[in-house]
């Protein structure tokens, strides 16, 4: 071997090791494992595709996946246009900018369990924030989190309310629109509406392109909020996990139940998989989509 | 172009990297727990220098005042002896208890609830007792007898119990007396009347005042219930589905009754409202007429300086039927050693220490929670207990019953909830909800 790939490689070590140790190895092992019966105390002991049957065979994983979708359906594309709305409205001259900018990115660095908890009681449907409010209206608003039907909006807008990550970006890609198209449109005489769609969305779209992609995958493998709302009831640690009629059940958390609480990481690593495969198809697709509305623009 | 194929690379590494971040995360570890630890020959224990004490690691799910008072009993075995030092921790998360546990880095000894106790022993979470029994000649006779049986399992004995918990009826006096009664419901028709005269409606129909014991939850108050009227699940040894009987059908009629008069929009916002045993929960604002709940919250009373004017009395029985007068579903509190324990002598040691007349009786005493063992309940420190002389004398009827441990508990409990909170919404009759509990909780059984 070259001394020279031998020093790249030791000054990578860090990162090769890490990521063979933590990532790759556990990435083999889990593979493996979906072939067996495994609990952590006994011994693996092979089972074929019975671990794979059980997911397509099984009613909680199908009522996850229903739950997970309608996150990935919804969620994704509202917290891109909520984000794409405030990095508009951000990339405004007026005074006092930088503050408006600090203020609608600082819930994203808020962690996900302290956000769940603060929104546990902006949703608490008797004393919470959106309730008062709407009492005020005049109007009873919804029991947010204890409702079948209301759960699942509630987290999305506790993920709205974080899109400043996907904000911060959209923010610096419309700083690299360049200049020179808008004062040529302004001068065949375009208006605001026309600018955007027909100048800033095409130019920003390889931005829009990636923040779809994190977006999916971020809702696919959605728990945090979910977890956290659905374990921490009011009377308690609840250990099914799955919220008001398994409404907060997704995939993720199944999965964590099965793995963590079950302790069947048989079932859990064939999940793993599933998700993997479902994961990957999806970005495919969107990916070979991409060529119709995506345009590369030079730099 | 070349600009385009490397964005898209990029894109694509990024990607991969977090796709691959959901199999990392799931996949387990398999390191050396295989070995089982025996009882006489714990790894820490050998190769310590004379005199020098071993660790014993007590990891339990109690936190607050709960936590203190078993730091207590730590601090007392510590200083009566000189071979082991225990380190208590509190940790109030039971994953990670197994978790850590199945890495081979958990506690020696830890605490749980007996109805685990079927799923640890088959999961191979929990060390069977029998041989540290047998070597010592430790006498278990003094235990409650159907406190003991929730720690065993195949034949095997994995966990001793703390006590035996089971719902009383706490009742608000002044609610009571203002909808004009002098009593406390003895039957489950009086119970009815008075949750219906004691909850009091705003106008736009949200619960003012809730007069049923639905807070903390349904799903909390129906065992309680069912077994207060006389319910058994299954009968002795798990051999049969008894659950569809008279008893258990008039507790679910009850609650959907009472959800379909009240709404269950507004139930939910009233459960909402208050965190239980804090001083938000309703009993404790004097929100709540009627309660079921464990003898504890008589403790969390004091301790907080509750102003309630409150009284207690056995769960109401099925109406005409007062020979089931007394009822309830008896659960323990446990303590178990980890299979994977690093020092099973010291544990043992321990628990036996905690187990003593005198430690539990204080350890219970200041949790408000009556002890399984007849030493420890007639000690003169259970006196202490608050509301002692009111709920030491429900521990002596003969109709409280526990749930017999069978493989598939756990299962059986998820499905049971599942059906139950169905009804609970009023999305389903009690009769739709018996006719499908009847046929897939016997499955469990098999």
């Amino acid at each position: 071997m070259k001394r020279a790939t031998l020093t790249g490689l030791l000054f990578s070590s860090p990162f090769l090791i890490g990521f063979i140790a933590f990532t790759l190895y556990p990435i083999g092992a889990s593979l493996v494992y979906s072939f067996t019966d495994f609990n952590m105390f006994k011994s693996p002991s092979w089972v074929g595709l019975d671990n794979y049957r059980w997911v397509f065979q099984e009613k909680d994983v199908w009522k996850s996946i229903a739950n997970t979708l309608y996150m990935v359906l919804f969620a994704t594309p509202i917290s891109l246009i909520v984000g794409l709305l405030l990095a508009q409205m951000l990339n405004m001259k007026v005074r006092g900018q930088s503050i408006y900018r600090t203020l609608y990115y600082i819930p994203s660095i808020v962690p996900a369990i302290a956000t769940s908890l603060v929104w546990m009681w902006v949703l608490n449907p008797k004393s919470g924030l959106i309730n008062t409010a709407l009492g005020y209206l005049g109007i009873r608003g919804p029991n947010w989190l204890l409702d079948p039907v209301w759960t699942k909006p509630s987290l999305i807008l506790m993920g709205a309310w974080g899109a400043g990550g996907i904000m911060i970006i959209f923010l610096a890609s419309l700083q690299d629109v360049p200049r020179s198209l808008y004062e040529s449109a302004e001068i065949d005489g375009a208006g605001k509406v026309r600018k955007f769609f027909s100048i800033t969305l095409p130019s920003i779209s390889p931005i829009i392109l990636f923040q779809l992609i994190m977006g999916l995958i971020t809702y696919f493998q959605y728990f945090a909020q979910a977890f956290m709302l659905a374990s921490m009831t009011n009377s308690g640690a609840n250990q099914t996990m799955a919220g008001p009629e398994k409404s907060l059940l997704f995939y993720a958390v199944l999965l964590y139940r099965e793995a963590f609480v079950d302790f069947r990481m048989g079932h859990a690593s064939a999940m793993a998989w599933v998700l993997f495969l479902i994961t990957s198809i999806v970005t495919y697709l969107i990916f070979r989509s991409s060529n119709r509305w995506v345009t590369y623009g030079g730099d | 172009m070349n600009a385009k194929q490397g964005r898209k690379a990029s894109l694509l590494l990024v990607v991969v990297m977090m796709v691959a971040g959901v199999l990392s995360a799931c996949s387990g570890s398999d390191n050396g727990n295989k070995g089982s630890a025996s009882p006489s020959s714990s790894a820490s224990e050998s190769g310590k220098p004379a005199g020098e004490k071993s660790k014993v690691s007590v990891w339990y799910l109690w936190g607050g005042a709960e936590g203190e008072a078993l730091e207590q009993i730590i601090q007392d075995f510590n200083a009566s002896q000189d071979k082991y030092t225990v380190e208590g921790l509190s940790v109030p998360d039971e994953q990670k208890i197994k978790v850590a546990i199945a890495g081979g880095n958990g506690p020696d000894l830890t605490d749980s609830f007996d109805w685990v106790v079927p799923q640890y022993a088959q999961q191979g979470i929990a060390l069977p007792l029998d041989d540290l029994i047998a070597r010592d000649g430790y006498d278990v006779s003094d235990f409650i007898p159907a406190a003991l049986e929730s720690g065993r399992f195949d034949d095997k004995l994995y966990s001793l119990p703390l006590n035996a918990n089971f719902s009383i009826m706490y009742y608000n006096k002044k609610l009571l007396a203002d909808a004009g009664y002098s009593e406390p419901p003895k039957t489950s028709k009086e119970l009815y009347d008075v949750a219906l005269k004691t909850t009091k409606v705003n106008g736009d129909g949200s619960i003012e005042v809730i007069g049923f014991p639905s807070y903390p939850s349904e799903t909390y108050l129906f065992n309680a219930l069912a077994h207060g009227f006389g319910s058994a699940y299954l009968s002795e040894g798990a051999k049969e589905l008894t659950f569809n009987n008279e008893s258990t059908k008039a507790a679910m009629q009850m609650i959907y009754d009472y959800n379909t008069q009240f709404g269950v929009d507004n139930i939910r916002q009233l459960q909402a409202a208050g965190k239980w045993l804090d001083p938000t929960d309703p009993f404790l604002t004097g929100k709540q007429a009627i309660r079921f709940d464990g003898p504890w919250l008589s403790a969390h009373i004091k301790n907080m300086n509750i102003d309630v004017d409150y009284g207690i009395a056995p769960l109401p029985y099925l109406d005409g039927k007062p020979e089931t007068a007394g009822g309830g579903l008896v659960s323990s509190s446990i303590f178990y050693i980890a299979k994977t324990s690093k020092n099973v002598d010291g544990a043992w040691e321990f628990m036996k220490y905690l187990y003593s007349p005198e430690p539990l009786a204080k350890f219970m005493s200041l949790m408000g929670n009556i002890p399984a063992t007849k030493s420890a309940m007639a000690q003169p420190a259970m006196k202490d207990m608050v509301d002692s002389e009111q709920i030491m004398p429900l521990t002596e009827s003969p109709n409280l019953k526990s749930i017999p441990h069978f493989a598939k508990r756990s299962d059986f409990d998820k499905l049971l909830g599942e059906e139950l909170e169905l009804m609970f919404n009023l999305k389903k009759t009690p009769d739709e909800t018996m006719s499908v509990l009847e046929g897939k909780l016997a499955e469990f059984l098999k």
